[in-house]
């Protein structure tokens, strides 16, 4: 059981794909060298070495995007790593996503770096830890190194398409939670309509391997609003619709995708989040650096209680009691 | 910081319009994305008589190509160049056929797709947007395409450049093999290849024997009209 007082939360920080702007201030520039500026679990300050992330050419540099947390894995920068994961863990994350597909376009290099990686951050953390792919091959590499002593693994993720369905017997035998998105077998799902069906067909194809329903973390799929601006009510018609056919099931979507390409990408994700509590997603999967989950918790227990679905307000205060010295 | 781009006026505009005639309004619709006003200044242009050429290179494309600049420089949105684009969209579906009337050639002939085993097409869909917008003809294959597909697509249309997007890591090998199975088939000569998308690099590019990088939407295009005036095998 993933211990939480009714909001999960996955943190998204460790993603390979993450990237900061070359002109960023958090970029600390000595001589010809390039680093990320961060502050260790001991107060010191250090730098993540990004020298190698930059483009050759100078000029380039101010519009580049640097993949910093590739960079972190390549350098294996055991203090970074260790940073990202207890940040993530204090600012509310329960479960620590880990992806490295974009290390490397080659599966046996993508393995060895999951191999790494899962390993490496369960050293570090009792929590449960996300093994993120879309290649099946690298989340079973992930899988077979983890240590089950310490936490249960996640999956993340399957869907309808050729190839993937091999996760639900993986999650079965690793006994992992699995995380489900709502990719269809010919593409992308482009309606609410269209995630509900693969959600539900997805989640029929659970029913017959016998994954739980409390293990069943569905991913509705969110696409940036600033691409099509009717995306974002795409996903949230489809998690009031699925909420309702299954009750028991965790929703979730990669909530802070709605805002890529906007600018101030918190606000949009503030105001994305607390909309999706509303239409019933009780995991979200975020930068809890970035949009403290502690708010939506709390946002989440006081509606509940408001609207009359907490009845007579007991999780409220059975919250209120918990955060009493 | 990068360059502030500026509206770049084409030189010598006034001798291809009828006295008086006036074309800041049509670049000022273009730049502010208002496709209704866009529509309605390319019908008063062409009711003037003005070549749809004319029409293009120089009312049209002046705002699109300082939104695409803009857009490359990272000072406006995707939304903004996104509603540009429609507005382009608008007055382009106005002067198309007149321009096929005139027998004003496309630029080139585009083979656009995502590759086998990648189901996202935000990207290439704005891509293809854009690419017709600077006067391709764009074959659009969709998602998942296979590399058969793309041979059989150049092969029909006689294409002068195809371009591969994929969004995953674990979907950018198949532009590898994609471009593999063009030299197999013989045909690496006869067209440019081109490749974008999140994970991809100049690196990438260079590795896998691509023509080029589209680093972004407007980037893809300024390829794509450099890369279609470079000599190639001819098609039969």
């Amino acid at each position: 059981m993933i211990e939480h007082q009714g909001l999960i939360v996955i943190g998204e920080n460790l993603n390979a794909t993450r990237k900061i702007k070359g002109s960023s201030p958090r970029i600390l520039k000595d001589g010809d060298k390039r680093g990320l500026g961060y502050t260790d679990l001991s107060g010191t300050k250090r730098v993540l070495d990004l020298t190698d992330a930059f483009p050759e050419d100078p000029k380039e540099h101010a519009n580049a995007m640097i993949p910093y947390v590739g960079q972190c894995f390549r350098n294996k920068d055991l203090k970074y790593l260790e940073t990202a994961v207890h940040a993530q863990l204090t600012a509310g994350a329960h479960i620590i996503d880990l992806c490295v597909d974009e290390m490397s376009p080659y599966p046996e290099q993508r393995m060895e770096w999951m191999r790494w990686v899962v390993t490496t951050v369960q050293e570090m953390t009792d929590a449960v830890v996300s093994i993120d792919s879309s290649d099946p091959l690298t989340i079973e590499a992930g899988l077979e190194v983890h240590d089950p002593k310490k936490s249960r693994p996640f999956i993340n993720s399957v869907n309808l398409e050729e190839g993937r369905n091999v996760l639900h017997a993986m999650a079965k035998e690793y006994n992992a939670y699995l995380a489900g998105n709502a990719s269809g077998r010919a593409g992308m799902p482009y309606s609410a309509q269209e995630r509900v069906d693969h959600l539900t067909e997805l989640s029929k194809q659970m029913d017959e391997h016998g994954i739980p329903m409390e293990d069943r973390f569905l991913d509705a799929l969110v696409f940036p609003v600033g691409a099509g601006p009717e995306f974002g009510m795409h996903y949230l018609d489809a998690i009031k619709q699925l909420r309702a056919t299954l009750p028991d099931v965790h929703l979730f979507g990669g909530h802070s995708n709605v805002s890529f390409g906007l600018p101030e990408r918190r606000i949009l994700n503030d105001a994305f989040l607390i909309l999706s509590v509303l239409a019933g997603c009780d995991t979200l999967m975020v930068d809890p650096l970035m949009n403290p989950p502690k708010e939506y918790l709390e946002f989440k227990l006081a509606a509940e209680a408001l609207m009359g679905k907490d009845e007579y307000s007991l999780n409220y205060i059975a919250y209120h009691r918990s955060r009493k010295v | 910081m990068g360059n502030v781009p500026t509206l770049q006026i084409p030189e010598g505009w006034q001798s291809r319009v009828p006295a008086g005639w006036d074309w800041t309004e049509l670049w000022v619709a273009i730049e502010k994305g208002k496709h209704k006003i866009a529509h309605e200044l390319v019908q008063k242009a062409i009711d003037a008589q003005i070549h749809p050429k004319t029409i293009l290179d120089d009312g049209l494309f002046p705002g699109f190509n300082l939104q695409g600049d803009r857009f490359s420089e990272q000072i406006i949105f995707i939304p903004e160049m996104l509603i540009t684009a429609r507005a382009m969209k608008a007055g382009l579906a106005l002067i198309r056929p007149l321009l096929a009337a005139a027998a004003e050639k496309p630029v080139g002939t585009f083979i656009i797709g995502t590759v086998l085993g990648d189901m996202h097409d935000i990207g290439q869909t704005i891509v293809t947007i854009m690419l017709e917008n600077a006067g391709f003809r764009v074959i659009n294959l969709g998602t998942d395409t296979h590399p058969d597909k793309f041979i059989d697509a150049a092969k029909r249309e006689k294409a002068d450049l195809v371009g591969f997007s994929a969004l995953l890591s674990t979907t950018i090998y198949y532009q590898k093999v994609t471009i593999e199975e063009f030299a197999k088939a013989g045909l690496r000569s006869k067209v440019k290849i081109l490749v974008g998308g999140a994970p991809t690099s100049q690196q990438w590019a260079d590795e896998i024997g691509a023509d080029g990088w589209g680093k972004d939407a407007m980037l893809a295009v300024q390829l794509a009209k450099r890369l279609v005036k470079e000599p190639r095998e001819a098609w039969e």
